[in-house]
């Protein structure tokens, strides 16, 4: 993804070019995140006057289709390629967070498709949807640049469901630079993840990433994997706790990009059943 | 009293939900009351939403008042854990910062 993005993006974050013309010709396959990526540089280049068009749009390459199908060039092309492409039912296609009906559709679109792959109540996802919502208010105060999206995977074949949420904007590590000190962009994500840790602005008092981390990949439900600037960290499911992993990467993502995994067979069946708090 | 949150907010889902409850809660308390919040209809809610509620709470009050006035109800395993981990890691950061 650095690739594709240093092509069309500067160092400092602008357009290489007046027009892109992006080749699918090639494009024999591509999974939430790169759809989630694709989707939102598309957003952010036309954002910034860039003419965008795509060639080598044959609906007989398995990537092209997939993307007709997730209604991708039906929003961001001249149509769809097939009249019939339609959301497969292992996807539940991108849709900008940035817009006032992002909850809802959390709420009534992906938390019962969800629940219907996972084969569980709903309630067995409020934990992670708690986590989803945050990051949305966290891109509503932080992004700058009102470029965010939201792509749901299952890969039934290999028993995970992959979440891949982003937007293009400042980034964790400048964000966290208005408070904090750190080595790399790698550190600043790993610093993030720690409770009550948060960059000076947002009303989260640095909370949600450590609950994502925590709910996801500490309690062994899947993976994390975060990625912003020049810095990604990788939180790892285990029983108890996790693993993370720090470091740079070779390029940058001008924005934060979260890919959530949920290992399907983990997900355990949990009923709305009221209850009391008891302090 | 109680205070049936989807009365007030049509949705808690950020933090400025959290505060139009945070304000009727501490309506109620200030009134020498015991605040009952209820969540009938609410599954979920994010950690900016328990913020605004309730750790605001802790500017005016001690955790343990908190504790002793404030109930919880019709509410659910996600959101008690998620109120009762804030409550606690802030009070806590209160106590060392005092």
């Amino acid at each position: 993804m650095y690739e594709l993005i240093g092509q069309v993006a500067s160092e400092h974050l602008e357009p290489g070019a007046d027009r892109v013309q992006f080749d699918l010709s090639r494009l024999g396959f591509i999974d939430h995140n790169g759809t989630t990526i694709f989707a939102n540089l598309v957003e952010w280049l036309r954002k910034r006057g860039v003419e965008v068009t795509f060639s080598g749009c044959d609906s007989g390459i398995d990537g092209v289709r997939y993307l007709d199908d997730c209604q991708f060039f039906r929003v961001y092309g001249d149509g769809l390629l097939r009249n019939w492409a339609a959301p497969r039912q292992t996807t539940m296609p991108f849709q900008s967070i940035l817009c006032a009906a992002s909850h809802d559709w959390l709420d009534n679109n992906v938390t019962p498709w969800m629940a219907r792959v996972l084969e569980v109540p709903a309630a067995s996802l409020y934990d992670l949807r708690s986590c989803i919502r945050e990051l949305f208010n966290n891109i509503e105060d932080h992004s700058t640049e009102q470029v965010g999206c939201m792509h749901v995977q299952w890969y039934p074949n290999e028993r995970r469901i992959g979440i891949s949420l982003s937007d293009f904007g400042v980034g964790i590590p400048k964000e966290m630079a208005r408070t904090y000190r750190f080595p790399d962009d790698g550190a600043a994500l790993a610093l993030a993840v720690q409770d009550q840790v948060s960059s000076k602005g947002g009303r989260n008092r640095g909370t949600g990433l450590a609950l994502l981390v925590d709910n996801v990949a500490g309690r062994g439900l899947g993976h994390v994997h975060i990625y912003s600037l020049r810095g990604q960290l990788s939180c790892a499911a285990a029983e108890v706790g996790g693993t993370r992993n720090a470091g740079t990467v070779p390029g940058i993502y001008p924005g934060t990009l979260f890919s959530i995994t949920l290992l399907t067979d983990r997900i355990e069946a949990i009923e709305d059943e009221r209850e009391e708090l008891e302090w | 009293m109680v205070i049936r949150v989807l009365d007030h907010v049509p949705h808690c889902r950020s933090w400025s939900d959290g505060d139009v409850i945070g304000q009727q809660i501490k309506r109620v308390l200030k009134g020498h009351r015991r605040a009952v919040v209820s969540f009938d209809g609410v599954g979920d809610v994010p950690s900016s939403f328990v913020n605004a509620a309730f750790v605001s709470l802790l500017d005016d009050y001690s955790f343990d008042f908190i504790k002793r006035h404030v109930a919880v109800v019709d509410s659910t395993s996600q959101i008690n854990s998620l109120i009762k981990r804030r409550l606690t890691s802030e009070a806590k950061r209160h106590l060392l910062s005092a």
